[in-house]
């Protein structure tokens, strides 16, 4: 819709372009408009590169993600979860868009650039429309940025794959050397360089080197206490209840995350929230990655306080606003935690909990690597 | 040698003539109609982008 509206407006002023200025050397402002775009796009890429080269753009899988069931995740998560079970696949995706954003850097390699960009970032926009990602306006944005470009050597390109034609290559350039925007064009290029090679590079290095993630709350979780539990006793009211599949209110399963983060697998379809936040924000309290876009589980945000071993649980998806509980914290022995409290309706609980020691394949693959665990069919 | 030079000598600084004849009149519309275009949706109008820089 936007771009509609910008279209009548470029529609608009090109009218008044042309009438206040009837005679334009059209090579040279094709020219600009070229350096403009290929400069755009590098940034983009450099970006979204370097945060695919240090593994940033998905986070690893979350140990309730891992202790969910693999069909209560929504498409788009499918494939950030794939992404994330193989990281060397987004370094090389990552390194392919850093290639790219050099090539586009340099006037005579740029088509070369555009020609990776279209069928990578056409794939991209494939992925999107199969996996119902809400991004697909990004990857069409991104082959529309390329057109200045691609559209300049196409009928080149043509001549030459199509007709077998000799073919020359364009040669219009302006002479940098006689004008005077010389020292502004050294400049920018010098600080297009710092800003998207070093700075950005050197940021998404080091948040990779401090384990740092986009998406989970940074807020640390329980000391000692991380992994899935199993359930052992549920008392609710004074009542035990026993494990059913036709029990509602039980919990099944909790996971405490590295972070500050709880999640309980409970017997009833959970409304499912959309994602909201698609830039990453900062702040814990918009990471919405973990709850977004997946049932089977339930997420509640915790705080903890040491002097009392008070647990205050929140659950932060929007249809469960009301889902809260205050529950002390102790352990019976290091295997196990108890909770007792109330709920935010002020029904008393009683939980304990015995850790499940359960071990992940992916951790076990990364302590011998994966060749050694072997393959059989 | 002294051949070449000449050949890229009309092609950098004729650019009127080159112009004429590569460009009928609808690519000089549809160029600057695409020129604008292309600007607007590259700058960001949108002040929380600003904001989050």
């Amino acid at each position: 819709m936007d771009w509609t509206i910008y279209l009548g407006i470029a529609v608009a002023l090109a009218l008044l372009w042309r009438s206040r200025q009837p005679h334009l050397e059209l090579n040279k402002w094709y020219y600009y408009l070229r350096i403009f775009s290929r400069y755009k796009l590098a940034s983009i890429l450099l970006v979204a590169g370097f945060l695919k080269v240090f593994p940033l753009y998905v986070p690893e899988i979350s140990l309730s993600h891992l202790n969910t069931g693999y069909g209560y995740f929504q498409h788009w998560k499918h494939l950030l979860l794939s992404l994330s079970a193989a990281p060397a696949y987004l370094v090389f995706l990552g390194i392919v868009e850093v290639a790219a954003a050099i090539l586009l850097l340099f006037r005579r390699t740029a088509f070369l650039g555009v020609i990776f960009i279209i069928p990578f970032y056409g794939n991209v926009f494939l992925a999107d429309l199969a996996y119902e990602g809400g991004d697909f306006l990004v990857s069409t944005y991104i082959v529309l940025l390329s057109l200045p470009v691609f559209v300049y050597d196409l009928g080149r390109l043509g001549r030459l794959i199509y007709h077998k034609a000799f073919t020359q290559p364009a040669a219009w350039h302006l002479e940098w050397n006689h004008s005077r925007w010389k020292k502004v064009r050294v400049v920018g290029k010098i600080s297009f360089a710092v800003v998207f090679f070093f700075v950005v590079g050197f940021k998404s290095y080091s948040a990779f080197r401090q384990q740092q993630n986009l998406f989970y709350p940074q807020h640390k979780g329980l000391e000692g206490i991380v992994g899935k539990y199993w359930v052992k006793d549920f008392v609710l009211n004074g009542d035990t209840i026993a494990p059913s599949p036709f029990e509602n209110g039980r919990w099944k399963d909790v996971v405490f995350e590295r972070w500050n983060t709880l999640s309980i697998r409970v017997n009833e379809s959970i409304v499912v929230e959309e994602p909201a936040s698609r830039l990453w924000p900062r702040q814990d309290s918009l990471r919405n990655y973990e709850y977004t876009q997946v049932g089977d589980r339930l997420y509640y945000t915790f705080q903890f306080s040491e002097q009392d071993s008070i647990l205050t649980l929140a659950n932060r998806n929007k249809h469960y606003i009301a889902g809260s509980y205050r529950l002390q914290l102790s352990q019976p022995d290091s295997n196990a935690v108890l909770l007792r409290g109330t709920n935010g309706r002020g029904d008393s609980l009683q939980v304990l909990l015995v850790d499940a020691k359960k071990k992940y394949l992916l951790e076990e693959v990364k302590k011998v690597g994966r060749r050694k665990v072997g393959y059989k069919l | 040698m002294s051949k070449k030079k000449i050949d890229t000598a009309v092609i950098n600084h004729d650019t009127s003539y080159v112009d004429r004849k590569q460009w009928p009149q609808w690519q000089r519309i549809l160029f600057r109609i695409s020129f604008i275009f292309f600007i607007l949706i590259a700058i960001p109008n949108n002040p929380h982008w600003y904001t989050h820089v």
